[in-house]
């Protein structure tokens, strides 16, 4: 997905980015306030934003704060007419991907919206994964869901048998079930595909 | 000045210092003379002496040094005793005067530099008692050796009159003037016309009492007192009082004068010292506080100076800032279309550089040129606010400026479907810089029309003049739109706080400031009310 967003009151600087994005060769879209961008539903779409941060009504500050309440990982580049150190500092504490000022180097701009876009394909990427693993771990039974805990915890199986109270030999059946469900060929992977869930959801 | 110290079974012991010794000597000195002088004028009986100033020295040493200087005043006593061989006297006269003393220092709490009137009052009310109790002693002493009662009268009051007189001609000089010994400099207002004067007229008025005392010729004494008093205050009487008691004395030793002449005489410098002595702490104090409000009116003055200084100081600050925020403004409305150029050369370039579609790239170059044209713009505006800047006021019917406006913006509010109510009184004529009244005019009309845009209802824009203070005319712009946010009030003369997707955030800012460089003020009527209410205020044209 590299859909660019252009959200500026400004006519001529809408038309004008939208025609150098396209000119590079990527789609975008425009809107003239961050109100229509919220009203016409356009944050649950991917790519990423290029937004003005002074703008009447909702201010760009006030949008990035909105999408990150709604869970909307949209990267954002913020422009501003005006250098503003503490909202340039604002921004990009809110995780804007960087601060540029009009009139801005275009290479420096193109950098940036690469640059949004790959952290959009990136966090895209990862939320895939995140479901796949979820979906795996649906599959497995309750026991099996404390096996593959204590195993990937480290423990040996007879630590396990007697932690849960069961026979190794019973441990050995769950520990094969939850290395085929979770589609894993060895422990170190099992552990990877675990820890980077635990990774995501911190 | 080195002092030594020894230790004895009940204290420490110091040597004093050759300043406190010399102090000692001349007290014992002066105590023992002044006693022996005035026995003498009075032929060795202690009733008949014209005064005692002695008494004042016991209390004022005890008054200023404190009671570790009773020793001193007991070697005083001691050796006028030896002198004249009646120890009872003096021990009783030293105890008498050591309470008096020790009721002004304790209870009463004077302040020895008698400021007040109330300081004066309570040392001659504790003086009268002092000298009652040892004029009675005397009497009853005189009592006992086998004088009649009949004829202890005149012999009390005698002795009373010599007391009073004493401590209150004595008693304040040394009290006063104590520092007036180390600082010669102020012994030269003595040499000052109007103390010549002054003593002039005493001595002229001693010239007519003496021989002939006489009662009526008493009174014109009075007068020179009243002038020292009104001039120098306590500080004169008490210095004015010693050398017309010593002429009295004198008077009295030369001319011989009867026993009843001199009570008369004891009488008139008695009323004469206690009057003046009064009237002298009355005005000090009133001198004192006159000073006083002069220094504070003086501070008051040097902080009004303060304040305006530093008034002037923001005023050319907030000045400057405003050519800042004009800078800054400039900055922005310049970047706006500098950006846009800056994509449409980037989009030609990679049209071209990608083998694209010449004529597209050429579109691109099209809108570049035009958006660097818009910023040539803002440049003209900018300067044209700039070149407009200096007030030119001149009187102008606020009607007149009104209708002018009202006719540029017609075309405006037929659009925003608002109409005009107005309420202007003829013959209001402001001193005004028609362009830029007009500009502000403009402005708030504007933003009235801008407001009512988008609101439902009937659309009105009231415009209306009226007096505001002496001297100045208040002009109002209300509407009916939706009003303004608390939000958005707070910050609505910054730069750059617009509402709106087009202009710069800067017509109420630069309005105002137009309006206070006519001396003027502009602001938002905050009552809760229908709609926006702006007012602003000019000069009227005299």
């Amino acid at each position: 997905m590299t859909l660019v967003t252009i959200i500026d009151d400004d006519e001529a600087m809408r038309e004008s980015l939208s025609t150098l994005l396209q000119a590079e060769g990527l789609p975008t879209r425009t809107f003239n306030s961050a109100d229509a961008f919220l009203a016409a539903g356009a944050d649950r779409e991917g790519g990423c934003l290029v937004l003005d941060i002074h703008m009447p009504g909702m201010t760009g500050l006030d949008l990035q704060a909105e999408l990150q309440r709604r869970g909307a990982g949209l990267p954002v580049v913020m422009i501003t007419g005006q250098g503003d150190v503490p909202k340039a500092v604002a921004a990009l504490k809110a995780g804007a991907v960087d601060f540029l000022e009009k009139p801005y180097n275009v290479e420096t701009l193109l950098k940036a919206v690469r640059e949004a876009l790959d952290r959009d394909g990136r966090l895209r990427r990862l939320d895939r994964e995140r479901s796949e693993v979820q979906s795996r771990r649906a599959l497995l039974s309750r026991r099996e869901r404390e096996v593959m805990d204590l195993m990937v915890m480290g423990h040996p199986n007879k630590v396990i048998a007697s932690a849960l109270g069961i026979s190794a030999r019973t441990v050995e059946n769950h520990r094969a079930k939850v290395m085929e469900k979770m589609e894993c060929e060895s422990l170190p992977a099992l552990i990877h595909l675990t820890l980077g869930q635990d990774a995501i959801r911190q | 000045m080195t002092t030594a110290s020894l230790a004895l079974p009940w204290g420490t012991w110091k040597t004093p210092k050759a300043s406190a010794a010399a102090l000692a000597i001349i007290s014992i000195a002066a105590y023992v003379g002044l006693d022996r002088l005035g026995l003498a004028i009075a032929r060795g009986t202690p009733s008949l002496a014209p005064w005692n100033p002695g008494v004042a020295i016991l209390i004022v040493i005890l008054l200023l040094r404190g009671f570790r200087w009773l020793p001193v005043l007991g070697a005083a006593v001691l050796c006028a005793a030896l002198a004249d061989g009646a120890p009872l006297r003096h021990l009783v006269e030293l105890a008498v005067y050591a309470g008096a003393a020790w009721t002004l220092r304790g209870p009463l709490r004077i302040d020895p530099d008698l400021q007040n009137f109330d300081d004066v009052f309570r040392f001659a009310a504790v003086a009268l008692l002092a000298a009652t109790m040892t004029a009675a002693f005397d009497a009853g002493l005189q009592w006992s050796a086998g004088t009649p009662l009949s004829a202890l009268a005149t012999p009390f009051l005698r002795y009373w009159l010599g007391d009073m007189i004493g401590l209150s001609v004595t008693g304040p000089l040394l009290l006063v003037h104590r520092a007036a010994l180390a600082h010669p400099a102020r012994w030269r207002v003595l040499l000052s016309w109007q103390c010549l004067a002054q003593a002039g007229a005493i001595l002229g008025t001693l010239y007519l009492m003496f021989p002939r005392v006489v009662g009526s010729r008493f009174y014109p004494m009075f007068i020179p007192l009243v002038w020292v008093a009104a001039r120098h205050g306590l500080a004169g009487v008490a210095a004015a009082l010693m050398p017309i008691q010593l002429c009295f004395v004198s008077a009295m030793v030369a001319l011989d004068l009867a026993a009843n002449q001199q009570v008369k005489l004891q009488i008139l410098m008695l009323s004469l010292s206690l009057t003046g002595l009064g009237l002298g702490a009355v005005i000090s104090e009133r001198e004192r506080a006159r000073a006083a409000a002069i220094e504070s009116e003086s501070r008051l003055k040097a902080m009004r100076a303060d304040l305006d200084r530093r008034r002037f100081e923001i005023e050319h600050a907030s000045r400057s800032s405003l050519t800042g925020e004009l800078a800054a403004a400039l900055a922005h409305e310049l970047n706006q279309p500098l950006a846009a150029v800056v994509n449409y050369i980037g989009a030609s370039q990679r049209i071209l550089l990608t083998g694209g579609d010449g004529s597209q790239a050429v579109e691109q170059m099209i809108k570049a040129a035009a958006q660097a044209e818009r910023a040539g713009q803002v440049i003209r505006r900018m300067r044209e606010f700039f070149c407009n800047a200096a007030v030119s006021a001149e009187p102008m019917p606020v009607a007149d400026m009104v209708a002018d406006v009202l006719l540029l913006m017609a075309d405006e509010a037929l659009r925003a479907g608002a109409v005009f109510e107005l309420d202007l009184p003829a013959g209001l004529v402001a001193e005004a810089d028609k362009i830029q009244i007009e500009q502000v005019l403009i402005n708030l009309v504007r933003n009235s029309l801008d407001a009512l845009a988008g609101a439902p209802g009937r659309k009105v824009v009231r415009l209306s003049a009226a007096r505001h203070e002496a001297g100045w005319i208040r002009l109002s712009i209300g509407d009916t739109g939706p009003g303004i946010d608390q939000e958005v009030s707070g910050s609505l003369f910054t730069p750059f706080t617009t509402t709106r997707s087009f202009g710069m955030g800067l017509g109420l800012t630069i309005s105002r400031s137009i309006v206070q460089a006519h001396g003027g003020k502009l602001w938002l009527d905050e009552t809760p009310g229908e709609g926006t209410l702006m007012h602003f205020t000019l000069p009227e044209a005299s």
